[in-house]
């Protein structure tokens, strides 16, 4: 089994401290992912996923880019 | 084990469309995504170009579904973890990568650290790559259902 290297011990002072705030602040999953409890309709997850599929999704996502490039994918 | 999921694998949960090593890594995994990917989804449903815009393609869709399908946008359901600035900027600002990453990036990265979780993206971003490759995270980009 792989094992992790050691992290730059600053960094893993604040990591740790995060990780207790976050566990503080209930922002950790305890379970793994399930289907949402109230599904979508059909028509509702086709319009999304038509959405997606046509590459309107993409689109729509160059458009916040280009005024924000912390919101971009970095190359 | 947890995922850090990228906007286009988050619309892959939020359709319930998941498969191949999505679906067999988030069966066994908590899945979290950042606020930068989420705002990245829900500001594209709102403003994207005339029809471009989910909100264009919603007003076509009958109800109930049309009032279903604003509130999974409006709302994160409670199966995907979203960790708040408040404790993940800590992080992002003492990350020291050998290119500097911008906030979706070191977001992204910072949350992963935070949650020991692979981040797992359908976008390929060699700066995130070489990042989570120097301090040992999980990286991995999903191909499309």
């Amino acid at each position: 089994m792989a094992t992790k290297l050691e992290l730059d011990p600053a960094l893993q002072a604040v990591v740790e401290r995060a990780r207790e705030l976050a566990r503080e602040r209930g922002e950790l999953l305890d379970r793994p992912w399930t289907p949402p409890a109230d599904p979508l309709p059909e028509a509702a997850r086709e319009a999304l996923r038509d959405w997606v599929d046509s590459g309107d999704y993409d689109r729509a996502v160059a458009e916040i880019v280009a005024d924000d490039p912390d919101m971009q994918a970095q190359s | 084990m947890a995922l850090v999921v990228d906007d286009h694998l988050l619309l892959d949960l939020l359709t319930e469309d998941v498969r191949g090593w999505l679906a067999e890594a988030v069966s066994e995994a908590a899945v979290y995504t950042t606020a930068s990917w989420y705002y990245r989804v829900a500001n594209a449903s709102e403003h994207g170009s005339g029809q471009g815009s989910l909100s264009g393609r919603i007003a076509a869709v009958a109800e109930p579904a049309r009032t279903a399908l604003r509130a999974r946008i409006a709302r994160l359901p409670d199966e995907i973890g979203l960790v708040g600035p408040l404790t993940l900027v800590p992080v992002m600002a003492r990350l020291d990568t050998q290119r500097r990453l911008n906030y979706l990036s070191a977001e992204a990265l910072a949350l992963a650290l935070l949650t020991d979780a692979t981040a797992a993206v359908r976008t390929d971003s060699p700066p995130l790559r070489n990042a989570c490759d120097a301090l040992q995270v999980e990286y991995r980009v999903v191909d499309a259902p």
